[in-house]
């Protein structure tokens, strides 16, 4: 570069240069300020399910399903007030592992429950997970699906599976209620947070740390894995009551309108899966139903007491007050209206 | 004791920071050996979340790895080369992510791409051990940095309990891989390329 250029403060090629460089930097800066901004957690309407201002728990004994699956909804006064958030519903089903029911949602279950909402009114369900990353070969986030054979079932039953990369920043949003006593946001899946209608499909299951899964625990697959991962290394054990809480917030995170938990069968005495010690317990032969997850998770744990001499309610009692504290639902059940039929 | 310090320090600062340098007689500015890996880590940084804008992982890794070739042309004051580079390692890491999402992973991409960037940003150089060097040292140290990058975040986020920072553990990644390959190159520009060598002893 000759003196007389040395001497300008800024070329034609320089100020070229330099004005790229802004502009990358600018807009890199706040692609990625937009990611990290935090937002409020998503705003739902009140529990559609309600008799005499008490949430509705709708317990529904049988063989057969379908017809358990029908009378539910009849005694929960039917899917219509869903119908009217939306069009479209995603459901949220338990695919922790490879293994079948009562370990993972089974597919029959959701199309069951897709049929009844197209009944209802709504043009579309579609099942979300997220318990993969395409950063591995052989964790694909729709290995476990496909494993299953739930990825086809419900394709050809036409319920679309979203099957989502849990390490990958573009599909998740950062949200936080003032509520929490922890100050940090949590990173849910964009995909659930823009959902008018959630539906939640839980299995009931014991599980080494947390002791218990159903409606609330499972939201643990609803947010990054960044976000489990720092639960399980922090207190994997519920030592601290950082699992405890957190799992609260992950399902505070989805709120989802209605909880239908299948458990015509459960896992009890471990898990989230079969091995070390857990055993599949048959002929529970009960779906419940309802829009109060804390309700529904007070109710299935007391179902989970009567078949596993491990497990005391007493076990899960923080995150219960917890989740009822920040207005999740109703822990004790004397306050939710409990209905119990047979089909 | 001022001087004793003055006498250890004034080597290392000169290393560090080269204000000119004398190269065949002309005066030439040189850029501090602390602004390279400043470079890799803010290039690299940048165009892994510019390649957010494009999609996940394969334009991520494209833009993350084709910055980092960008900032090496620009301090080697080659600015074809580093648009060789980039585009080279851009389109390389693509394919890798692409075979690493059916065969083992697609981080392969991170030495693949730091590959094509040793060989490309070899012809920098103009001693031929400088090359070698590079050449074959580039994977190393784009995939230690890669890791450590991770790692580092891994355990800060930790430490601070932050889903923030715990979510962008493949940007550290990403810095890292930039960091220690553009330290890489200095360092072997600075000891093993004679000419620069010698530039720097007159």
């Amino acid at each position: 570069m000759s003196t007389s250029s040395d001497s300008r403060l800024l070329d034609r090629r320089g100020f070229l240069r330099l004005g790229a460089g802004v502009l990358a930097t600018a807009s890199a800066a706040f692609q990625w300020g937009c990611n990290l901004t935090t937002r409020a957690c998503k705003v739902v309407p009140p529990n559609p399910f309600v008799a005499a201002g008490k949430p509705l728990l709708v317990v529904v004994e049988g063989e057969d399903m379908g017809a358990m699956l029908r009378k539910g909804i009849e005694a929960l006064g039917g899917l219509e007030p869903l119908a009217k958030l939306g069009r479209e519903a995603i459901f949220r089903g338990n695919y922790v592992a490879s293994q079948p029911y009562p370990v993972t949602t089974a597919p029959e279950f959701v199309l069951a429950v897709a049929a009844e909402l197209k009944r209802a009114g709504l043009s579309k369900t579609s099942l979300f997970d997220s318990h993969g990353t395409r950063l591995g070969a052989g964790i694909l986030p729709e290995h476990i699906l496909r494993r299953l054979g739930v990825l086809d079932k419900l394709t050809q039953g036409g319920v679309p599976v979203l099957a989502r990369d849990f390490a990958d920043p573009n599909e998740f949003v950062f949200v936080q209620n003032p509520a929490w006593p922890i100050a940090k946001p949590v990173a849910v899946s964009r995909l659930l947070h823009e959902a008018p209608i959630v539906v939640s499909l839980p299995v009931v299951k014991r599980h080494a740390g947390p002791k218990f899964t159903c409606a609330l625990k499972m939201h643990f697959g609803s947010v990054a894995m960044a976000d489990r991962m720092l639960v399980h290394a922090k207190d994997n054990e519920c030592q601290s009551g950082l699992m405890h809480q957190r799992l609260v917030h992950f399902a505070d995170a989805v709120r989802p309108q209605l909880n239908v938990v299948d458990a015509r069968a459960i896992l009890a005495r471990n898990g989230p899966a079969l091995g070390a010690g857990a055993e599949v317990v048959k002929g529970v032969n009960k779906i419940i139903l309802s829009g109060d997850m804390v309700a529904v998770d007070s109710y299935c744990a007391r179902l989970m007491a009567q078949r596993d001499d491990t497990f005391t309610i007493d076990m899960i009692a923080p995150q219960l007050k917890h989740a009822a504290s920040l207005g999740l639902g109703k822990a004790d059940l004397d306050a939710v209206k409990v209905v119990e039929i047979r089909a | 004791m001022k001087r004793v310090v003055q006498a250890f320090l004034a080597p290392l600062w000169a290393f560090l920071f080269p204000a000119k340098v004398s190269d065949g007689g002309t005066q030439q500015r040189r850029y501090p050996l602390l602004l390279w890996p400043l470079a890799g880590l803010g290039f690299s940084a940048l165009g892994w979340i510019a390649g957010g804008f494009l999609g996940s992982w394969a334009p991520r890794t494209a833009c993350a790895v084709g910055a980092t070739a960008i900032a090496l042309g620009w301090l080697n004051r080659q600015p074809r080369a580093a648009l060789l580079a980039a585009v080279s390692a851009a389109i390389v890491s693509l394919a890798a992510v692409r075979i690493g999402e059916s065969y083992f992973s697609p981080l392969l991409a991170w030495p693949v791409a730091a590959l094509v960037i040793g060989v490309v940003g070899a012809f920098a150089f103009r001693r031929r051990r400088a090359r070698i060097a590079f050449i074959v040292g580039a994977p190393f140290l784009g995939s230690a940095g890669f890791v450590a990058g991770m790692l580092a975040t891994l355990l800060i986020a930790m430490k601070l309990n932050d889903p923030r920072l715990s979510a962008q553990i493949l940007l550290g990644g990403a810095v890292g891989f930039g960091l220690l390959l553009m330290a890489g190159a200095a360092i072997v520009g600075r000891w093993l390329d004679a000419t620069r060598a010698a530039g720097e002893m007159s």
